[in-house]
């Protein structure tokens, strides 16, 4: 344990791997003492709220930077798995998850941050994709049905290999990697001009809004926008069983350039960013939180 | 439920689009594990016929795979929507482990699972399968995954294709297993958020299951029992149609290979042999298969309606088998089979020991006859064709479903002696075809039947000093030790077992110059009790040659540092005034005087003197004081020396000296172990001189275990004018006659009389004898004292030897 958090604090002294793309500023622990089991951690776009959960997504929490408190959202199974924030932060988007008869129910709920209320919006259903927020709004899809409240806005979501892009009110799906087990991890750029999802057995693909392949940076999981032009996502190995290691990396979206944040044996993963904050916020295997202060070069 | 269940049965193959509106709303997410035939994160066994990096030989991500699909068909087949983390198997498949939790979870999965086989990582080799789930062992995260791998683990040890190593249901956390980073698990499971299990269906480094594991229907028996076990998790009705699948091995020829097998895997497998399904009564036939082509024998009918059928097995080397068997819808109907190899040849012995040539050493004297045959044989007609010459009785057994039959002689063959082993015409192998020719095998004994004692204590009538007494025995060659605490037995007068302590058992190993074994004796023994000690003629040696006969012995037990009135010689127990003469000492490698507090008789210590020859023969090795004791002794004195022997049959001395003169006092070979009191008359000294104790001295007996030793001297004990009182006091208690003696010396006394020894006037023994009678006829004329071991105690005598 002493060995993973000497590796995860001795960020400075990495050499970059190919490049050095921003200057690491600081590192620190987050609720040491306060919270354990801290995983999946995801930053407002302001970077002053933080949502985490438990390791296999059970339960949701949110973190307040300004206010130095921890807010319970849920303690429902499957609560912080597809949470998203609306971009101004105030409302929160997630799905639960129960049984019934053995079979995996789903329903999508939002959470009010000012009032710390959790209210219903959407009825039970069996698959039920990740819920996007948007300006005024969400959307998602119900076994297999759309329920968007914000049919304007400019939005990516996937299905199996279907890359589905809505902008203007209409939706279009696309396949840009056909040889793929799936595509997850999608997201608009900060800007929303650009789309990026990870496709399984291939790695991250950046579109454009038409679904055309403008790059692939590599074979890394977990990717989050740091700006409209870099990733930070999660390298990590394993032997089919257990990791190997796992690091945090800051990548140009072309993939050119490369930076270690973490080294690989810090076991770190899972990433989140705030750009407009100038953080990244990472677990580690075994369910801490740290924060990283960085800024471009 | 039950109703809609008892309907389905009924119903037939037909019936499963009836039942897809149940499995409809089912979604299951399936993980071959690894892949890519990568050798860092992927597991290539090395089975014949197949080279390392072969990728038609066993990769567990193949394996997997092909399992993972037919679960797939068996599932969409029953109307379930099932997903799988990769068809194909390259590099780029091995997906990352959290990814593959991801994408489970997006497809809004109910149950995943993650394909895998086992492997020990060790040289131990085992088969079973464990099914593990996230969390502590029975305390699952999500409760249901609990419940899942039960249901995989049960139905998996359904399979009778195999040979389970265990039949325990074996479930598992991930997180007990797998302790790493606290709870860190499996990675597959960690991202979940639906029941999820990590199955290890089998070992595929158990070699027969690797070869299974290569066969496809092999690997649908596995599947069935995935799928079988995603019915039951759910309640669902099964598939309305059962299976058949079986291995099929030799009945009596053994599987040639020099890896770990069990049960029926030792048993040749029969491949490509030609397996038909017909019906009930044999006229129509139903279904064809071959069974495997690697070394498995499996074979599978993977879809059968319900009802009976018989089963015919052929192939180009067996005779034609046939088997009844009933199919139950949602069931694998196991037919295990072994059939008969076709005996088309008469039998010949093949292969055969021992092999010898003319001018090569001559065989251990107990190797038994092998002989290995073409056909399983008529143990009958083979024993009675059998002979040897000369004459020897022995015991045939018969080995590896009578291809082998081995002759074990009951007692060692004569040294230097040519056998003959011979098997005449009548022998036949099991089909009645009688040899051709007869066979004949000779070999030359060695010089050597029996296994030779070198030494053991106690000895016949020997006295034991009770305190921590010990059993040895030393011989020509290292004995096996590991039967040897049922081949030792001692007991007391009375019959009842004395406990020797096995954990106190010290014994010879390889390179030793000869062979032995210690063993401690439990408790201590009581003195003045007599005790009988068994060898039995079992012990051998290494290579299983035999003593010739057992050994009995019957020993007293005494107390060696009994209390004595006579003065003590004071100083004798200083180790630190010893030290090695070099000029009085011969071929001496090393010698270490020491004070031993731990093995002492009296007070606080002895003198250990350890000691290493260089040589088995002409080795001496003396110590010096460096300050005389004060005692002086003379010819009319005797001494009586406490001395712990080390059965070398070494001799120790004292050093005496007086003015011009030195003296060796002997204290007798050291052919015992432990403590004993010696006393010896001090006839050997010179008339009126007065001599001081100067040193010890130990002269080698030529033996092999000469070399090395360990003596220690206790109390020495002075007595005055011991010669004279022996010379003079008539001992009531025992006679000495004739005397002067020339043929026989014949000692009487009022209790048994164990011993009798004939001692020189300078100390030396000359004769010695177990009873009261003594052969003094090639003895030198002179004056001898006798020494005679009564009642467990010494007696001295003066005689006169004269022919």
């Amino acid at each position: 344990m002493k060995k993973l958090l000497l590796s995860i604090m001795t960020f400075a002294g990495i050499a970059s791997m190919n490049a050095q793309i921003a200057e690491v500023e600081s590192v620190s622990p987050l609720l040491k003492g306060v919270e354990s089991e801290m995983y999946h951690p995801i930053l407002s776009s302001d970077g002053s709220q933080l949502l985490f959960s438990e390791c296999n997504f059970k339960g949701l929490r949110m973190y307040d930077f300004n206010d130095n408190v921890v807010v319970k959202i849920s303690d429902e199974e499957r609560a912080g798995l597809n949470a998203s924030f609306s971009p101004d932060g105030k409302e929160i988007y997630f799905v639960t998850q129960t049984l019934q008869d053995k079979r995996n129910m789903r329903q999508v709920k939002k959470y009010d941050v000012a009032s710390r209320q959790t209210v219903e919006v959407s009825k039970l259903g069996r698959v039920v994709a990740a819920p996007v927020a948007t300006t005024k709004g969400f959307a998602t899809t119900i076994d297999g049905k759309l329920l968007v409240t914000d049919k304007a806005a400019t939005r990516v979501r996937t299905e199996g290999t279907n890359l589905i892009i809505a902008k203007n009110g209409v939706e279009k799906s696309y396949t840009p990697i056909e040889k793929s087990a799936g595509y997850i991890w999608s997201s608009l750029s900060p800007d929303g001009n650009k789309v990026m999802f990870f496709a399984a057995a291939y790695g991250i693909v950046i579109t454009d809004l038409n679904g055309n392949i403008l790059a692939t940076p590599g074979n890394y999981e977990s990717p989050v926008w740091f700006g409209n032009d870099h990733i930070v996502a999660m390298n990590a190995t394993n032997d089919g069983y257990n990791y190997h290691s796992s690091q945090i990396l800051l990548l140009s979206i072309d993939g050119s350039k490369k930076q270690e944040l973490t080294k690989p044996e810090s076991m770190t993963m899972n990433p989140t960013a705030s750009f407009e904050a100038g953080k990244i916020v990472y677990s580690t295997i075994d369910g801490r939180l740290y924060q990283m202060n960085l800024k471009l070069k | 439920m039950k109703k809609k269940l008892t309907a389905l049965m009924v119903a037939g193959v037909t019936a499963i689009s009836a039942m897809a509106l149940d499995y409809s709303d089912l979604i299951i997410y399936i993980n071959p594990g690894h892949g890519g035939h990568d050798q860092s994160n992927d597991r290539n066994v090395v089975v014949y016929p197949y080279e390392l990096g072969d990728t038609m030989g066993f990769w567990e991500s193949k394996s997997n795979m092909d399992k993972a699909f037919r679960m797939r068909e068996l599932l969409r087949e029953l109307g379930a929507t099932v997903y799988m983390s990769r068809v194909t198997n390259t590099s780029a498949d091995d997906l990352g482990l959290e990814t593959i939790g991801r994408l489970a979870n997006a497809t809004g999965a109910d149950l995943f699972l993650s394909i895998h086989s086992n492997a020990t990582g060790t040289s131990n080799r085992v088969n079973f399968p464990i099914i593990f789930y996230r969390g502590y062992d029975n305390e699952p995260v999500i409760p249901e995954a609990k419940e899942w791998a039960r249901a995989i683990g049960e139905n998996l040890l359904t399979n009778k294709a195999t040979i389970w190593t265990s039949t325990n249901v074996n479930i598992r956390g991930d997180w007990s297993f797998q302790p790493t980073w606290g709870t860190q698990g499996y990675g597959v499971l960690r991202a979940l958020t639906v029941p999820g299990t990590l199955s290890e269906g089998s070992f595929h480094d158990y070699i027969p299951e690797t070869y299974r594991l290569l066969n496809h229907d092999y690997k649908f028996t596995e599947a069935w029992n995935y799928r079988k076990a995603v019915s039951q998790h759910f309640g669902l009705p099964g598939a309305p149609y059962g299976a058949i699948a079986g291995r099929l091995n030799d009945s009596r020829f053994p599987r040639v290979a020099d890896y770990k097998m069990f049960d029926d895997d030792l048993l040749e497998t029969v491949d490509t042999a030609y397996v038909s399904l017909w019906d009930e009564t044999g006229t129509t036939k139903l279904q064809e298969t071959t069974s495997g082509t690697d070394f498995n024998g499996i074979y599978a009918f993977r879809k059968v309606n319900p009802g009976k059928y018989m089963l015919k097995v052929s192939g180009n080397r067996h005779y034609e088998t046939t088997a009844m068997v009933e199919v139950v819808a949602d069931e694998i109907s196991y037919v295990n089979l072994k059939v008969n190899k076709i005996r088309s040849t008469p039998p010949v012995v093949e292969k055969y020991s021992p092999v010898w040539k003319e001018g090569e050493p001559g065989v251990l004297c107990n190797t038994p006859v092998v002989l290995d045959f073409n056909w399983d044989m008529d143990t009958a007609s083979v024993e009675a064709a059998f002979s040897m010459t000369p004459e020897i009785p022995g015991v045939i057994t018969w080995e590896q479903n009578n291809l082998r039959m081995v002759f074990t002689p009951s007692q060692t063959y004569q040294t230097s002696t040519v056998y003959t082993a011979r098997l005449s015409t009548e022998a036949k192998h099991a089909g009645g075809m009688a040899m051709e020719d007869p066979f004949e095998l000779s070999f030359f004994t060695a010089d050597r039947n029996y296994m030779s004692i070198l030494g053991q204590f106690p000895k016949e009538g020997e006295e034991v000093h009770f305190d921590n007494p010990a059993v040895e025995v030393r011989f020509d060659k290292l004995p096996d030790v590991q039967p040897i605490l049922k081949q030792v037995s001692v007991v007391d007068e009375n019959g009842t077992k004395v406990a020797l302590n096995n954990r106190k058992m010290t014994y010879s190993k390889l390179g030793d110059e000869y062979g032995f074994f210690r063993i401690a004796f439990t408790k201590d023994l009581t003195v003045g009790k007599k005790y009988k000690m068994t060898l039995s003629n079992e012990i051998s040696d290494k290579d299983g040659i035999p003593l010739q006969d057992s050994v009995v012995v019957n020993f007293t037990a005494v107390d060696a540092g009994e209390a004595k009135t006579d003065v003590l010689m004071e100083g004798m127990e200083d180790a630190t005034l010893y030290a090695v003469n070099e000029q009085g000492s011969v071929d001496v490698t090393s010698a270490t005087i020491s004070a031993d507090a731990t093995n002492k008789l009296f007070d606080s210590k002895c003198v250990n003197v350890a000691y290493e020859f260089a040589k088995t023969e002409g080795c001496e090795l003396l110590l010096s004081r460096s300050a005389l004791i004060e005692t002086k002794l003379t010819s009319k004195d005797a001494i009586g020396v406490h001395v712990y022997g080390d059965l070398t049959a070494n001799e120790a001395y004292l050093e005496v000296i007086a003015p011009e003169d030195v003296k060796y006092i002997p204290l007798g070979k050291m052919d015992y172990l432990g403590w004993r009191y010696i006393e010896v008359p001090l006839a050997m000294l010179e008339g009126e001189k007065e001599y001081q104790l100067s040193g010890i001295k130990v002269v080698q007996t030529p033996s092999l275990m000469s070399r090395k030793g360990e003596v220690k001297i206790d109390n020495i004990n002075y007595i005055k004018d011991g010669v004279a009182s022996i010379d003079n006091v008539e001992n009531a208690s025992v006679t000495v006659y004739p005397n002067p003696a020339s043929e026989l010396l014949i000692a009487n006394g009022d209790g048994l009389i164990k011993s009798v020894e004939l001692i020189a006037m300078n100390g030396t023994t000359v004769a010695k004898a177990v009873g009261n009678v003594l052969n003094v006829s090639e003895i030198v004329d002179g004056v001898y004292f006798v020494r005679i071991l009564i009642g467990g105690k010494f007696t001295l005598k003066k005689v006169v030897v004269k022919h």
